[in-house]
């Protein structure tokens, strides 16, 4: 009865072991495989691990006035009255 | 009696004047969204299209008082042509009389494109000002002090306001054809027209250019409010009265 015990022990331990290297296995391809791209990865400047801005100035905004202000442009009256006076120095 | 009388006359005239000035005033937009106990963004956008709107609905209604009076001017001025051309047939030669009558022609006609120039910036004058009205608005529901930008706006109001009515006026005007003594003095009778219409135009671009400017500080008042820009309606606001100085 005892030798029958010790012979199932025996058969069963091939198989633990078994696990136990497939366990270690994996394990170490996964920490292989997470390792590998931070290896690779370039070195980023501080210019591009910058958020980016994303705030856009609406039209009610004070550079968006300005900028249309300075569109405002008051016609040349005398370029206005050129023609007018040619006819005058005509006369 | 003669007094009771006389109270009522000038309760008429005030009333009325009240009710021209209620008309031609442009809204503001401060004024509508102040009268709501909250505010939501979109409440806040759809008063301001209401405003962009009834802005509009000024300029254009401004627009067709002064194009139905030209059209009652062309028949004058074409009358006053007449007149002019029986006048210089009497004693000037035929290449000057043609100059002298196309001198007048274009004097009414410049007077008609600058003024239609200073009612197109005095239109954009009142857009950006409404755009900075929107602007202050937003500073005001957030709690910022807006209350030498609120000056700054009604005297940019007041300065569009006078430049508008100059406009008015100056486009509604109708030249008279030129005094002609003789042919000799022709350049000088003719340049009195010239320099008169010049200096027309020169007064009313004068207040064109102060209506910009009061705009200008409007817009720089509105700049000194820190971070001014990035200040958004708040998600539910309720709208205070601030007192003003």
């Amino acid at each position: 009865m005892e030798q029958k015990i010790e012979t199932k022990k025996n058969s069963n331990l091939p198989i633990i072991l078994g696990v136990i290297v497939l366990v270690i296995v994996v394990g170490l391809g996964y920490w292989l495989m997470k390792r590998s791209p931070t290896q690779v990865a370039p070195v980023k400047t501080p210019e591009e691990t910058r958020p980016i801005e994303t705030f856009i100035p609406e039209e009610d905004s004070v550079s968006a006035i300005n900028e249309d202000l300075e569109g405002i442009q008051v016609p040349n009256l005398d370029q206005a009255l050129q023609e007018i006076d040619q006819d005058l120095n005509s006369l | 009696m003669k007094k009771v009388a006389i109270f009522l006359i000038v309760l008429v005239i005030l009333g009325v004047g009240i009710a021209v000035s209620a008309q031609t005033t442009t809204p503001r937009l401060w004024e509508r969204i102040r009268e709501k106990s909250r505010i939501s963004k979109e409440e806040f956008q759809q008063n301001r299209a209401e405003m962009q709107r009834l802005i509009k609905q000024n300029q254009v209604e401004f627009r067709n008082q002064i194009r139905e009076k030209r059209e009652e001017m062309k028949t004058q001025i074409e009358a006053l042509k007449e007149q002019l051309r029986k006048r210089l047939k009497e004693r000037i030669s035929e290449r000057k009389r043609a100059i002298v009558e196309r001198v007048y022609e274009r004097i009414n006609a410049l007077n008609e494109i600058m003024t239609n120039h200073y009612l197109d910036i005095l239109d954009h004058l009142e857009k950006v000002l409404e755009r900075i009205e929107s602007r202050t608005a937003k500073a005001k529901l957030n709690g910022r002090d807006v209350t030498q930008v609120e000056a700054a706006i009604e005297k940019a109001h007041q300065a569009i306001n006078t430049a508008r009515e100059a406009v008015k006026v100056q486009a509604e005007k109708i030249y008279q054809p030129p005094e002609i003594t003789s042919e000799e003095n022709l350049r000088l009778d003719v340049g009195k027209l010239r320099q008169q219409l010049h200096n027309d135009l020169k007064s009313v671009e004068k207040l064109v250019k102060e209506a910009r400017d009061a705009v200008r500080q409007a817009a720089v008042a509105l700049a000194q409010i820190p971070g001014v820009d990035e200040l958004k309606v708040p998600t539910t606001t309720e709208t205070t009265t601030q007192p003003t100085q």
